[in-house]
């Protein structure tokens, strides 16, 4: 029986729709990077500062992988774009956690809220890539999606050791939840339909 | 032997304290300073937070290696580690382990200090561009 290729030619997103996404994701991993750098000094747990210190670096590069993307989608490279306030409002929020005693509500921030919704969105983005003509957006998502999901259960692992006592599980759900409302309302990294160009 | 040991403990000790000073300097230089910068360099000052980190982690190994922790001597953090000064401090302690003989030590050590040299020559091409 002879081979054959049994991929279609059906897509979703634009040329333009893609760059446009991949400015947005961007914008989250640079954000992530810088805000996760500047915690490394305010976190006194030293297997907290250490980990923050190694996600530094995955974050840039993610950040430099999807900005050198950009002029292969029409677009300028390496540039960074928030969907919207609100979106910028929900980073800055989750950034000013900055007490010494704060350690929970920044891996929260982190780990179970920015990125499980990053993870999300790659994963369904790369559901939606067309593995025709979109394998170099294809490679960049599948090692995103890897790497994000690897995060996500280190920064578990040390908030179960951190919030190991009821009073601070309620602290860890209630500022999830008060950033999920942020997050929701900018209508997460790719913003609301209303914010589309 | 002792009295080497004891050497090389308190060596490791000083270079974990000012490694972990530097990592939070670079990344508050990730987070602060080059916002406006160029991207190429933020991307090399994160690696430089990555390398760090790995020295401290590095660091607290052989500190439990020769009997020590972090914490078991008072430091001052004012002399901020340069790159330079920390050349020296792995290149003397490097020495100390082989006369310990201990070459797992001294391997562990000269991965941190070729990290470190490549660091100087990364700085000294920004320093010249």
């Amino acid at each position: 029986m002879p081979l054959h290729d049994r991929r279609t030619m059906e897509g979703v997103y634009s040329v333009a729709q893609t760059a446009q996404m991949m400015r947005q994701y961007r914008y989250a991993e640079e954000q992530m990077m810088r805000i996760m750098a500047g915690w490394i000094a305010l976190t006194p747990e030293l297997v907290v500062k250490l980990e923050f210190g190694r996600q530094v670096w995955d974050c840039a590069q993610h950040a430099d992988i999807l900005g050198k993307r950009l002029p292969e989608l029409r677009a300028r490279a390496q540039v960074s774009e928030p969907p919207n306030a609100t979106f910028v409002t929900f980073m800055q929020r989750l950034a000013n956690r900055e007490q010494p005693e704060e350690t929970i509500e920044r891996l929260v921030g982190v780990f179970r809220v920015l990125k499980p919704h990053l993870l999300s969105v790659y994963t369904q983005h790369l559901s939606a890539c067309n593995p025709v003509y979109e394998p170099p957006t294809i490679r960049i998502l599948e090692r995103l999606v890897r790497e994000t999901q690897e995060h996500i259960l280190k920064g578990q692992i040390l908030l179960e050791d951190i919030a190991c006592t009821v009073p601070t599980r309620e602290r860890a759900v209630l500022w999830q939840l008060e950033l999920e409302k942020l997050l929701v309302a900018a209508g997460g990294v790719l913003g609301r339909v209303e914010d589309a160009p | 032997m002792q009295e080497l040991l004891g050497l090389l403990r308190n060596g490791l000790h000083s270079l974990l304290v000012n490694t972990i000073q530097t990592l939070e300097e670079t990344g508050r230089t990730v987070c602060d300073v080059t916002n406006t910068g160029h991207w190429e360099c933020t991307l090399d000052l994160a690696r430089q937070v990555w390398d760090t980190s790995r020295h401290v982690e590095i660091l607290l190994k052989l500190l439990e290696r020769v009997e020590g922790y972090s914490g078991a001597y008072p430091e001052t953090t004012a002399e901020t580690a340069s790159a330079g000064l920390a050349d020296d401090t792995l290149a003397q302690l490097i020495e100390l382990a082989q006369k310990t003989g201990d070459a797992d030590i001294e391997r562990a050590l000269d991965f941190v200090l070729a990290d470190t040299n490549a660091r100087v020559r990364k700085d000294q091409a920004y320093a010249v561009a």
